[in-house]
């Protein structure tokens, strides 16, 4: 940072501070100068305990932020391209690799589909496709769509050693739900999800007929531990995470579950273009490789963005997006908001989905640090009009994830609408429909012991 | 009061006179006392620090008639300091305080006071003491003594095994006939603190000026390091004056404002926990505004887990006085005292505090 005024709206709307505790104090409150401080001071030059770096000055735009930690190395990645498919001309290797990098996309996930299915299958490798260069890679992977178990949801799945989920991926199987366990028993690489979170509504449940690609299943995959992740494709006029996505997404992490949330273009088909549609921002550790970029994803270390100019980052104690952090009840936390941004821009902080408080930065790479207080365990989400980060996981007292009885009621009812839609053949499960039941009753059992662990009595 | 416990504290107060204390505070302490405690009502009570800028934590020892003394906190109530004592039962006749001021190991104390209580305004002779409606006072117990403060009415919040388990140290400051402690060294070198610049230390300063010390007994705590780079605790004041005087350096730091300073800010979250940050602060003046950084690294503390942040922040200097406020919503009020700048805080949810810095 160096010296931008700051917008007079600068100040924060009332910070949660919930349930401090009472009683506690330090022994010494008296302010003293450093030179008789007992602690570290980031900013003082100094590398000590608790700083990732410390290069004394007050610019962000170097390689130590003025919080005293390194600047996130995020990559921008579409996990959803395909080569192939929407009437739209074949796009090939080294095709996606140009539109791609033409948008400052530095990783994309070619899906493999019903559409094109055997073309396509023969780009995919298990490896980089050699269209791959100049740091960018391009990696062929698969979508279940347009197959007969994309009835029941898109999965997604990266890092595949083998595309055979099926003798007959037309035909069977006919729900999704076995299909994760056969992807992760091939690399403990692979990272599995579910497409399309913007066809969910808003507000309560979906039912057929439904113009494309619902995620059906989702809350029943997340419940079995199936699927990491959740994509939106939606274009940029509204909320950069929409409110189909948002509320699903919301009401899974509010009942306990972890789920990244990703942005991804699914060109030429939710969009013709790459450009302006949704994208993810993936921190990564070390070289960037494709097993690098995934294990972000596995860790819920994402961003949805729509450009490469705003950038957007949340640190809870220190610890990255993703990262489940204990506490104490009321204990001061320590949330780090990270903006890169060419014009001043207003980020909220959420929590448990609901806006807590708010910052306007300036311009440029910028942080600022709230203190927060949390009486119960929750996550916490950061957004501006151009980026969404993931969730940072935060328990309290060792406690799980409780933040809302009635959303762990509206998964326990949809679970009880989704097995009315396929015992009643709107959704046609065919000879699956015994199992995919049993799932869903499964499902929905959990969801009623969390429904009562959040303090429900009557989920009606 | 008893008449011995008066004769007491004039004798301190006396010995400092005569002796002219070779040690003083930067501060002192003042209060108006009201006419009257009205019986069975919470009173507020306000001190505030001389100069106003100073900060310190502030506390008021208080008790009905010849009981024990207790100690309740006050907090900052710009540009005061505030806080409440318990509830005075009708039966006690009077309820004698004395207030409290800490900073950089150096305690200031006020004139100790004390006033009757009346069953209601009516038979007060006077002005009684401001109501605090809808709180309860928090306060704490010497050793061996009863959670509650005899005398008065109710129970302090988490009166009982929290307190016995951890009762403050006895009150001081109105111990019987202890003289003021004096230090062997006149003037306390801060720890590792850097020389000071030259240009620092105003010239009124080293010639001797400053800010009197108003409260009667001043004593300076063992191993002061309330060390800065204009810090100059001295003998002083004017012959014949009663209080020593102590120059902090005055006015703007030598070289302006613009610079990294760094220093401590103590946090009063809500709830009563109280944390320290170590802080820099780098400021970047412009054409009558400030902008810079304010980066800080948290203590552990018993509702804090060590952790660093930083926010930019913007504000304006107003001759040896300047304000800011934080990204995250925390405003800062100070002034200059040669490089050392100080002040308040206060912060969204009700954080408060002070801080203090010295330019690097």
């Amino acid at each position: 940072m160096r010296g931008a005024p700051l917008p007079a709206v600068l100040l924060l709307a009332a910070l949660p501070f919930l349930a401090f505790l009472p009683g506690c104090q330090t022994n010494d409150p008296t302010p003293t100068p450093a030179a008789d401080a007992r602690g570290s001071a980031c900013g003082n030059g100094r590398v000590e305990a608790g700083e990732e770096c410390d290069d004394g000055n007050s610019s962000n735009d170097d390689a130590c932020l003025v919080s005293c930690a390194a600047p996130a190395r995020f990559v921008a990645g579409d996990p959803h391209v395909h080569s192939r498919g929407c009437l739209v001309a074949p796009s090939s290797p080294s095709r996606l690799v140009q539109l791609l990098a033409a948008d400052g996309i530095e990783v994309g996930a070619a899906l493999v589909w019903g559409d094109g299915f055997e073309p396509d299958s023969a780009l995919f490798t298990g490896a980089d496709d050699p269209a791959s260069n100049g740091g960018r890679i391009l990696h062929y992977d698969l979508e279940v769509s347009a197959f007969a178990a994309g009835n029941t949801g898109h999965l997604v799945m990266l890092g595949l050693r083998d595309l055979g989920f099926s003798s007959d991926p037309f035909r069977s199987p006919k729900t999704g739900l076995s299909l994760p366990a056969w992807a992760k028993a091939q690399d403990p690489r692979v990272a599995v999800g579910m497409a399309h979170g913007q066809f969910w509504p808003a507000s309560g449940f979906p039912s057929p007929p439904v113009a494309c690609c619902m995620p059906w299943e989702l809350p029943v995959q997340v419940a079995r531990g199936g699927v990491a992740f959740l994509i939106t494709e939606r274009r940029v006029d509204g909320p950069v995470v929409d409110a189909g996505t948002f509320q699903l997404w919301r009401a899974l992490l509010n009942t306990g579950y972890k789920l990244a949330v990703l942005g991804g273009s699914d060109y030429p088909c939710i969009n013709r273009e790459i450009a302006g549609a949704p994208r993810t921002d993936v921190i990564v550790e070390g070289p960037l490789t494709y097993d690098a970029w995934l294990a972000g994803v596995r860790a819920g270390r994402t961003v949805v963005t729509l450009d490469a100019a705003h950038r957007l980052n949340m640190r809870v104690n220190g610890q990255p997006l993703g990262s489940e952090v204990s506490a104490r009840a009321g204990e001061v936390l320590l949330v780090s908001l990270e903006s890169q941004s060419p014009e001043p821009t207003g980020v909220e902080l959420l929590v448990n989905g609901v806006p807590a408080t708010s910052v306007v930065l300036p311009a440029g790479r910028q942080v600022a640090t709230l203190r927060l207080g949390l009486a119960a365990s929750s996550w916490l989400s950061a957004r501006s009009l151009r980026a969404h980060t993931g969730a940072t996981y935060v328990a309290v007292d060792g406690r799980p994830i409780r933040a809302s009885a009635a959303d762990a009621c509206y998964l326990l009812r949809y679970t009880d609408h989704l097995a009315d839609l396929v015992r009643g053949r709107r959704i046609d499960l065919g000879e699956d429909l015994p199992a995919a039941l049993d799932a869903y009753a499964a499902a929905g059992a959990e969801f009623e012991r969390r429904f009562r662990e959040a303090g429900g009595t009557a989920c009606r | 009061m008893p008449l011995r416990r008066a004769a007491a504290l004039a004798l301190a107060a006396g010995a400092l006179a005569a002796t002219a204390a070779p040690q003083g505070a930067s501060f002192g302490v003042e209060h108006t006392p009201p006419s009257c405690f009205l019986a069975d009502e919470v009173p507020r009570v306000v001190a505030c620090l001389q100069p106003r800028s100073a900060r310190a934590a502030v506390r008021v020892l208080f008790r009905a008639d010849d009981g024990p003394f207790y100690a309740a906190p006050l907090r900052s109530d710009v540009p005061c300091y505030a806080g409440v004592l318990p509830r005075p039962s009708a039966a006690a006749a009077r309820v004698t305080y004395v207030f409290e001021a800490t900073a950089g190991g150096v305690t200031a104390r006020s004139r100790e006071h004390e006033v009757p209580v009346a069953a209601g305004a009516g038979t007060c002779g006077g002005k009684p003491a401001a109501i605090a409606r809808g709180v309860r006072a928090e306060y704490q117990a010497p050793p061996g003594a009863p959670g509650r403060a005899p005398g008065f009415e109710g129970r302090p919040p988490g009166a009982g095994a929290a307190v016995a388990a951890a009762p403050v140290p006895p009150p001081r400051a109105v111990e019987p006939a202890r003289p003021p402690v004096r230090e062997p060294r006149a003037t306390p070198v801060p720890r590792a603190a850097p020389e000071p610049a030259r240009g620092a230390v105003p010239a009124e300063a080293r010639s001797g000026g400053g800010h009197a010390v108003r409260n009667l007994a001043i004593v300076a705590g063992a191993g002061a390091a309330a060390g800065g780079t204009a810090l100059a605790l001295r003998n002083g004041g004017a012959a014949g004056d009663a209080t020593p005087a102590t120059t902090l350096g005055t006015g703007l730091p030598a070289g302006g404002i613009a610079g990294r300073y760094e220093g401590t800010e103590t946090v009063n979250y809500p709830g009563g926990c109280t944390g320290t940050d170590d802080i820099v602060l780098t400021l970047d003046p412009s054409a009558g505004t400030l902008s810079g950084v304010l980066s800080f690294t948290v203590r552990p503390c018993a509702c804090c887990s060590a952790g660093s942040g930083a926010n930019p922040v913007t504000g304006f200097a107003s001759g040896t006085n300047l304000q800011f406020q934080t990204a995250a919503g925390f405003a800062y009020a100070g002034s200059f005292a040669g490089n050392r700048l100080s002040g308040q805080l206060t912060g969204p949810g009700g954080i408060a505090g002070t801080w203090s810095v010295d330019k690097r």
